[in-house]
């Protein structure tokens, strides 16, 4: 009766041990906040010098939930990181912007967006699928249970963003057709 | 006494070990390439995002198909709010949304990938004759209310899309096997590849014999075995085009009582049912270099049914253009044309029962839609209007138009209202059959209902309104309440009767002199408790008054249809996933109200399952369906749905 208890209960030990310690696991928009975070260290912006503030724009609906405000006051470097919220594209021109996630609740407005920031030196990121190849600059995808990303360097290129090697080699380089 | 404690301590640390939030981390801390490495939990595919949709939509996650055991389509189904569900056998399936249950969901648009499953000759969809691979599936869309304006006639009480992933979600291998009481065999088998960049493509297998129901307390002998294959390509680039279809053969047996003009009259009989037939379905959306997006659809389906009473071969051929601009600032603009073919050949109907005349008929359905959408107040109300104009060959020229809005409340809450126009075309059945009854034993005396070319369409004029409320991933409440206002119901009209033959008939025609008043409201609620539990559930509330003219003397009806869905109706979920995601723990309560014109009491259900993920892809599920009682009757008193309990591996790579 005793064996069988403590067999037990090493055995529960074993199994939840491992989530106990942290193990490496975390919420998907965990790690998309941290990557978004991430890539401000990876991408050079124009007549933006060091000591200025870096802007986050979130067009449309915020999936975060609090993770990337969390991030964005802990992260150091050499740019403060501010928040902004956006409904509307237009909204960009109101203010200094230099990321702009783009939420999957604009899928449906996704051209008329990346047309409008054409040329502009804001990275686009995105999770909507496709969104690389349609003219976004970072797709964050969900590959079975890992979160990886995909880099249209032509779009960023136009656009006078400098994207570090580094930040290529991890990713999937893609190219999008031009609309005919 | 000691073995409790102890049993309570293990229970509690394992517990306390898997649920304990690791939530500390700071990921901010790692570099790219750690980032890359981590395992996501909680991949909570979103709901697609409502915010601004002016209408009563759920959508049915394909990972919430997975977690709920379900193994058919009806049985996903049971996920929504306000769907009602009743099984009838081992393969037929009472599906209605908002009232008008029977056994053909006669003002339900049923799409799979956008084709439609709406049989038009009685009118309704043959659920035995529908199977999708589950795994398969991407998201069920749920939209309760008309849809008349861009879907068409007869999606009077609500649309039901299914829709399934693109095959670059479906990449590499996967192979299912399963079997148990009920869900007696399982499998499927699928593989995906991508040839080239932008090309991705999958194959898919799938067979299955499901066990029989109870009929008057014996086996009915009615099980539901089914076999298909299937395909689909995509192709990325500037123009975004799917190519896929499908080829089945399914037996579903039934019993039926077969009406004869000599002794006995009456034969009772259990027919195989047989059902088999195919599909190609190809669309296209090309966006234009003006920023506008041009979607060309065409498909084609054919449908092979023989069963006791009749046995139709029908083609389908479906042509749609569809153009969504920008003509104005702030104008979302939304023009349609539409062309479909209907062939449906009767092979045989059975003497007397059914006689369809002509046997074979071609319909020539048109259409056209346009809808406006207006976004003002810096986007935070939008206005939509539109209609869709049908030219059929039963009721000539239909018009369905909706208005609809809806406002962005604060951050998180949006709010919407509409006001539409439906109706449901006159089915084939109405204006060609000539159907024969038995009334009586005695004399025998028969009824039959004859066909009338002056049968017009059921209309439907609908009030909804709704709200939803998000906060990020964690908390989602959906709400909505409707008023429906129904005219020119079918009813049927008995008439003289007169000698025929030595046989006394009872003749009575397709009126429409019924009309229905209805309303009531559904709930949806998640909750994202913690990383690793989430919560659902859903309610809806139905009261439904139909009444006829004055003119009328219907005497079937107005209890039957009132009678025959739920006051009431409820469920609620619960999702653990334990162990970075290796083991799933889920279970499914759900409440129907009685059907007081079908005889059938209120009941409970309880579906439990349990998800192991192994090594190297392979995954266990053990699940048990309808716990709560050895059998219960859903739609039929004397049709019985038994406990039944299922595992199945899967092995993908």
């Amino acid at each position: 009766m005793a064996r069988c208890r403590w067999g037990a209960l090493a055995l529960a030990l074993a199994l939840g041990g491992s989530s106990a310690q942290g193990g490496d696991e975390a919420g998907e928009y965990d790690v998309k906040a941290a990557y978004l975070v991430n890539f401000t260290r990876y991408v050079t912006w124009p007549a933006l010098s060091p000591g200025d503030p870096l802007v986050l724009g979130i067009l449309g609906r915020d999936p975060f939930g609090g993770a990337l405000e969390a991030l964005a006051q802990k992260s150091g470097g050499e740019h403060p990181l501010h928040l902004r919220r956006l409904r509307r594209v237009e909204e960009a021109d109101q203010g200094p912007l230099h990321i702009l996630f783009v939420s999957a609740s604009e899928e449906e407005r996704l051209p008329a967006i990346l047309r409008r920031l054409d040329g502009r030196p804001v990275l686009t990121v995105g999770e909507s699928r496709f969104f690389a190849e349609r003219g976004g600059m970072i797709e964050l995808e969900v590959e079975g249970r890992r979160v990886r990303f995909s880099v249209n360097l032509t779009e960023a290129e136009e656009s006078r963003l400098a994207v570090s090697s580094q930040l290529l080699k991890l990713a999937r380089v893609v190219d999008h057709d031009p609309t005919p | 006494m000691r073995k409790i404690p102890s049993l309570l301590l293990v229970v509690l640390t394992i517990l306390h070990a898997a649920l304990s939030h690791a939530e500390d981390k700071d990921l901010g801390a790692l570099s790219l390439e750690e980032l890359g490495q981590l395992e996501v939990t909680t991949v909570s595919k979103r709901p697609q995002p409502l915010g601004h949709v002016p209408a009563a939509v759920y959508v049915i996650r394909g990972e919430d198909i997975r977690r709920s055991g379900a193994t058919s389509l009806p049985e996903a189904l049971r996920l929504a709010p306000g769907v009602q569900v009743s099984r009838i056998s081992s393969s037929q399936y009472s599906v209605s949304i908002r009232g008008f249950a029977s056994t053909l969901s006669r003002s339900l648009l049923v799409l799979i990938d956008g084709r439609s499953v709406y049989s038009p000759l009685f009118a309704g969809v043959y659920w035995e004759a529908q199977d999708v691979l589950l795994s398969n599936i991407d998201r069920i869309e749920v939209i309760r209310g008309p849809g008349g304006t861009l879907w068409g006639a007869n999606a009077v009480n609500g649309i039901i899309n299914i829709i399934t992933k693109h095959s670059s979600e479906t990449q590499g291998g996967l192979v299912e096997l399963g079997g148990g009481s009920e869900e007696r065999f399982f499998g499927s088998a699928r593989y995906g590849a991508s040839p080239k960049k932008g090309l991705t493509y999958r194959v898919h297998g799938k067979a299955f014999l499901r066990g029989d129901t109870l009929r008057g307390g014996e086996s009915a002998e009615d099980a539901w075995k089914r076999a298909s294959v299937g395909f689909r390509l995509d192709q990325e680039g500037s123009a975004s085009t799917v190519l896929q279809g499908d080829l089945y053969q399914a037996e579903a047996p039934e019993h039926s009582n077969r009406v004869l003009y000599e002794a006995p009259y009456l034969e009772s009989i259990r027919f195989p049912v047989r059902l088999s037939g195919g599909n190609l379905r190809l669309r296209s959306l090309l966006p234009r270099p003006d920023g506008s997006t041009l979607i060309v659809r065409a498909y084609y389906d054919y449908a092979h049914r023989s069963e006791s009473l009749y046995e139709e071969a029908r083609s389908t051929v479906d042509l749609a253009l569809e153009r969504r601009s920008s003509p104005l600032p702030g104008h979302t603009l939304s023009l349609g044309l539409g062309y479909r073919l209907s062939d449906g050949n009767i092979l045989f109907g059975h003497f007397p029962m059914v006689v369809i005349d002509p046997p074979r008929r071609v319909d020539h359905l048109f259409s056209a839609y346009a809808e406006d959408t207006l976004s003002i107040l810096r986007g935070r109300v939008e206005l939509t209007a539109g209609t869709k104009i049908e030219h059929n060959g039963y009721s000539g020229l239909e018009l369905q138009p909706s208005v609809r809005a809806t406002a962005l409340v604060g951050e998180d809450l949006s709010v919407w209202a509409a006001a539409s126009r439906s109706v449901r075309s006159p089915s084939r059945s109405e204006h060609d059959s000539t159907l024969t009854f038995l009334l009586d034993l005695r004399g025998p005396v028969y009824l039959r209902l004859v066909p009338d070319r002056l049968f017009d369409s059921e209309r439907l004029l609908a009030l909804e309104v709704g709200a939803r409320w998000q906060r990020s991933d964690q908390l989602f409440l959906d709400v909505a309440a409707f008023v429906n206002h129904y005219d020119r119901l079918f009813s049927l009209e008995p008439g003289a009767p007169f000698t025929e033959e030595g046989r006394l008939v009872v003749p009575i025609t397709p009126r429409n002199l019924l009309y229905a008043e209805s309303f009531g409201a559904e709930a949806a609620l998640e909750v994202q408790l913690l990383s690793r539990w989430r919560v659902a559930g859903t309610y809806s509330y139905l009261r439904f008054d139909l009444d006829q003219k004055p003119e009328s003397r219907d005497p079937f009806d107005e209890w039957n249809v009132e009678g025959a869905s739920p006051r009431n109706q409820a469920s609620a979920r619960s999702s653990l996933t334990l162990f970075q995601g290796r083991l799933e723990l889920d279970a499914l309560v759900r409440y129907v109200g009685s059907l007081p014109s079908r005889g059938i009491p209120e009941y409970a259900s309880l579906d439990l399952r349990v998800g192991l993920r192994l090594l190297h892809g392979l995954e266990l599920t053990v699940a048990g369906q309808n716990l709560l009682s050895a059998d219960h009757a859903e739609f039929n008193k004397d049709r019985r749905v038994e406990r039944g309990l299922y595992a199945k591996a899967i092995w993908s790579w």
